[in-house]
């Protein structure tokens, strides 16, 4: 597996601030603009993407560390031979592409009596990614009704409380200690809870 | 649109102060060259944090000018020009268009204005359909849901949220556009319900639609709002942003909030 890190030529670890850095940098890099229409540029911009979004909303992915594939957040496969409308899949591609919106008119595509605990689960992603978390509690609050023993499902539903709790707790203490006080951006780091899943 | 997306001054060393007051005069100075005082009256401090958000994340060059104006005639001050500069004053024009449109609609005044605005609206709607039409759709849906009396504020205050979204995708092929739509929506949700919270006592004076329950407390509204800076802050944090990260996060994490708190205390 290629190494996130060294894509944006960091040492591994690298701080969040160095890692939008040097995104930035190499982003201006291969930009069109300046690299011209090649498909090496394109290519190249692929993979800082990918590095970066890695590295930024997957590092505490468990799977992420287990995978072998490229930069396998994704899905594994799971549930392919288990009667599911294909729309699923195509969804689960959408949301692996950070293309949010698309993975919702897609799973909105499957009629109500098709969908299941996992389509509640996608959909409450899909939504808590544009902004709905308000709708992304409700449907993941029904996959946990329909599948009670998923822990994935408790997880998540566990992180859309997590964030709140983070935002309220640092939101004080950047008043508290502001300008430029005590709580810097590490701190931010290591409240911020990073909102993150892996679809297995 | 609100003027609530604003900094906590007091948070701000010296120099970020003028930074800040430099985009604001570069977003002023854009809408009167372009769009003369009609363009200026439309101005907020939302747009300019969409215009500080947009120019970090894209490496935009800043390029400085100086100037008196009419609302500084004496003092020469500095203003900043980006791209997105001018991104975000069509998108004020947008939103001020539909906001005059919806006060002519529910008071019966600004119509003085409102010949200006339709001659320049057409070029507006060409140039941005999908943020127009989104725009549109939405603010359809509100209308029809305050008609019905719904007494959801957060379902209320996806709209806007919604509306706002597409207003931050600037470009809809960008890597960050479902970042953009969520930070977008958070703050769109959060100016939605906070303007509801100042609104309550004026509107059930006057008998106009609010979507809070009536005798809502602080804390219920206080949860609510958190929830949608929490959306939109996540959201933040995932943009690659180095050069405006400490004033924005001032706006989002403690300047949102002054205007709560300050009914806050006008309450107790």
């Amino acid at each position: 597996m290629t190494d996130p890190y060294s894509v944006l030529g960091l040492p591994h670890g690298a701080s969040d601030d160095e890692v939008k850095k040097a995104y930035k940098r190499l982003a201006k890099k291969y930009h069109p603009d300046i690299a011209g229409n090649s498909e090496e540029a394109a290519r190249k911009m692929q993979e800082i993407n990918a590095a970066y979004d890695q590295i930024i909303n997957h590092r505490n992915d468990y799977q992420y560390q287990q995978r072998s594939s490229s930069y396998g957040y994704g899905y594994d496969g799971y549930g392919a031979d288990s009667g599911e409308p294909i729309e699923m899949q195509a969804a689960v591609n959408y949301i692996n592409a950070r293309r949010f919106m698309e993975a919702l008119n897609t799973l909105y595509s499957i009629p109500q009596e098709k969908r299941s605990g996992r389509w509640y689960f996608l959909s409450a992603y899909a939504k808590a990614h544009t902004g709905d978390t308000v709708g992304a509690r409700r449907d993941i609050d029904i996959a946990i009704q329909m599948e009670p023993g998923n822990m994935s499902y408790r997880t998540f539903s566990d992180n859309l409380s997590g964030r709140r709790n983070a935002y309220a707790g640092y939101s004080q203490s950047y008043t508290q200690n502001s300008p430029g006080g005590l709580c810097s951006s590490l701190c931010l780091s290591i409240l911020f809870f990073r909102f993150c899943f892996c679809f297995i | 649109m609100f003027g609530y997306v604003a900094a906590d001054i007091k948070g701000l060393s010296k120099e970020e102060r003028a930074l800040y007051k430099a985009h604001y005069c570069g977003l002023c100075h854009v809408l009167r060259e372009r769009y003369g005082s009609i363009g200026t009256s439309t101005l907020s401090y939302d747009m300019v944090f969409l215009e500080m958000v947009l120019s970090d994340l894209n490496d935009e060059e800043e390029t400085e000018g100086s100037e008196r104006c009419a609302v500084h005639p004496i003092r020469e001050h500095r203003y900043i020009h980006a791209a997105s500069t001018d991104y975000a004053a069509d998108m004020q024009m947008l939103l001020g268009y539909y906001s005059l449109l919806d006060n002519i609609h529910d008071e019966g005044k600004g119509s003085r204005n409102e010949e200006k605005f339709r001659a320049l609206m057409p070029e507006l709607e060409a140039r941005y359909q999908r943020q127009d039409g989104r725009i549109r759709e939405e603010l359809g849906r509100i209308a029809r849901k305050e008609k019905e009396g719904c007494k959801d504020p957060e379902e209320m205050s996806l709209m806007t949220g919604n509306l706002l979204g597409e207003i931050f995708v600037h470009d809809d092929s960008s890597f960050f556009r479902d970042d953009l739509r969520a930070l977008g929506c958070g703050i769109g949700r959060f100016v939605y319900l906070l303007d509801a919270w100042c609104d309550r006592k004026k509107d059930h004076k006057k008998g106009l639609y609010n979507p809070l329950p009536d005798g809502i407390g602080k804390e219920a509204m206080k949860e609510m709002l958190i929830d949608a800076a929490a959306t939109a802050s996540t959201a933040f944090e995932h943009l690659p942003l180095d050069q405006h990260v400490s004033i924005l996060r001032n706006i989002l994490y403690s300047g949102i909030w002054i205007r709560f708190e300050g009914t806050e205390r006008k309450d107790d």
